[in-house]
């Protein structure tokens, strides 16, 4: 097979899809809503187990004093903190200086202070961290015990809550990825069948001159192929522009730590391209085994 | 003849799925450069003979020799290199309809792989050779069934095949015709390409007195040179 047999087998592809334009768009179409799915399952998979690294990597532990807690009563719990085993530095905040950040947050001079008048929800707050990761575990079961601590917050909490989520995504979308590339694949060979019974004529007068096999099906192949392309790249722009506008989002939240990443985008289109290719390739060719006997 | 034969058929039998029998055990050797006429009444076998040599349908028992080659032993490859050889003119012509007459003989060489220039170099020859290169424009529909045979012929022929098969090619056209198209088949013949030619048609296996074969019932019941198409004194 050479170059030149290649671009024979394009043109004439392209030329089936000019033959069957709706045909030939629904497939794309099909394929390019499936791939998007697929992409979009892949984009969040990968964003949220970056966050729940991001997560797990922070050292910190929050401790919160009973909000009735006075400042003197407040530095007796944080003697009692200091002796627990593993722990590092452990950084003070009031009451006021909870309340004065919280407002700041707000935008300064907001409604809130009006409304709360004298009132002062915050409570004092004790931020740990610890001489290494595997401490904090400890010292959240210690903190949780001593008398007037009213919560601890713990950012592996959180991510192990949110990772048993994603897990749950992860499996539900594998199945739904399997279902999505099943249609894909059958749409694909649906249009080859059309494809091969409109030029079942002209396949009777190449086996009569002895065309080869490849000759033969090759341009069925190039047309598949292209079809699950043209899906392929449909739904890798709708993905990347997608992506941009989050990722432009994501960068102001502070919390979630997401930034755009050309390398992670240039990967699953990539992905997708290919998986596009191969689509078109498998469907084709269910196609040709089924309907060409030569 | 001393020559090897081109086309051997030793016993060969062929019975449809549904136990019609097309051949009861054939033999002949046909040489190359002969000219053979396939007589006999309908449903004698004469389609069959030709559908075997070129492979649309295989034998049921028996053998059969294409150059030397067992052809019901061929590989895919192999078989493309016999059709390759092989040129078929069908009596319903199999045009593309969607395809001018010019299309349809550079298809024959466009689906081999052969390059534009040599396509764009042959096609005005071959056209000129069945006498249509002025309808080469034409779509099928637009042309008479002589026209379409010559065409057939043309498309046939375009790759030079050792062997031309042609299906009754004057059954549909008037006898003035018939006789020109027939001069393009002893055109063809006289260059050394093999010609086997299943016909009803009386007239012209008389005037050209070659080969006759006389299927019976999927028989051969007569073989003549230089014979005429019924057995009489
Ligand atoms: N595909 C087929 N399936 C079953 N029987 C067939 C098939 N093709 C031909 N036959 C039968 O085989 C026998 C020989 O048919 P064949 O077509 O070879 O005859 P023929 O001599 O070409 O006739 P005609 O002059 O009418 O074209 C006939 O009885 C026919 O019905
Ligand atoms: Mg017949």
């Amino acid at each position: 097979m050479n170059l030149k047999q290649i671009g024979y087998f394009l043109k004439q592809a392209l030329k089936n899809m000019a033959r069957n334009k709706v045909m030939s768009f629904s497939t794309i179409l099909t394929v390019a809503i499936s791939l998007l799915i697929v992409g979009s399952f892949v984009v969040f998979i990968v964003n949220a187990g970056m966050f729940i690294e991001n997560q797990s990597d922070k050292t910190q532990l929050s401790v919160f004093v009973d909000t009735t807690y006075t400042q003197e009563q407040a530095k007796a719990v944080e003697t009692k903190l200091t002796e627990i085993d593993g722990v590092d530095t452990l950084l003070y905040k009031s009451k006021d200086e909870a309340l004065k950040e919280m407002i700041d947050k707000q935008g300064g001079e907001s409604g809130l202070q009006a409304i709360l008048g004298e009132e002062n929800p915050m409570p004092h707050t004790f931020i740990i961290t610890g001489t290494d990761n595997t401490k904090l575990e400890g010292i959240s079961t210690v903190a949780k015990t001593i008398e007037g601590v009213y919560k601890v917050d713990y950012a592996k909490d959180l991510a192990d809550r949110l990772t048993s989520i994603v897990n749950a995504v992860r499996v539900g979308g594998m199945v739904a990825v399997g279902i999505l590339f099943l249609i894909a694949v059958f749409l694909i060979s649906t249009t080859i069948k059309l494809a091969l019974y409109a030029k079942r004529k002209e396949i009777q007068v190449m086996k009569y001159v002895g065309s080869s096999n490849s000759f033969i099906r090759g341009p069925f192949l190039a047309s598949g192929m292209l079809l699950g392309f043209l899906g392929a790249f449909l739904s890798s722009v709708i993905l990347f522009v997608t992506y941009k506008f989050l990722m432009d989002w994501a960068k102001n939240v502070e919390f979630l730590n997401l930034s755009f990443q050309s390398s992670q985008i240039a990967m699953i289109i990539a992905g997708l391209l290919l998986s596009g290719i191969l689509v078109g390739a498998v469907g084709s060719f269910i196609s040709l085994r089924k309907y060409l006997e030569v | 003849m001393n020559q090897p034969a081109i086309v051997r058929l030793e016993n060969v039998t062929k019975v449809y799925g549904n136990k019609t029998i097309g051949l009861d055990h054939v033999s002949t050797n046909i040489h190359k450069g002969e000219f053979v006429f396939l007589v006999g009444a309908s449903g004698a076998g004469k389609s069959t003979f030709l559908k075997l040599l070129f492979r649309e349908e295989k034998p049921t028992s028996g053998k059969l020799y294409v150059g030397n080659k067992n052809i019901s032993l061929l590989k895919t490859k192999e078989l493309n290199i016999l059709r390759k050889n092989i040129g078929v003119v069908f009596q319903d012509f199999r045009l593309l309809e969607d395809r001018t007459a010019y299309e349809n003989i550079a298809y024959a060489m466009e689906v081999l792989g052969y390059a534009k220039k040599d396509i764009m170099d042959r096609v005005p020859k071959i056209l000129k050779k069945v006498g249509m290169q002025h309808r080469q424009e034409h779509y099928p529909q637009q042309l008479s069934g002589g026209e379409q045979q010559r065409i057939a012929i043309g498309r046939a022929i375009i790759n030079s095949p050792k062997i031309l098969l042609a299906d009754e090619p004057s059954g549909n056209v008037d006898p003035s015709t018939a006789v020109e198209i027939m001069d393009i088949f002893k055109e063809i013949n006289s260059v050394g390409t093999t010609i086997i030619m299943a016909t009803h048609d009386r007239f012209i296996v008389d005037q050209l007195a070659k080969r006759v074969i006389e299927l019976k019932k999927g028989q051969i019941t007569r073989d003549q040179e230089g014979g005429r198409y019924t057995y009489e004194s």
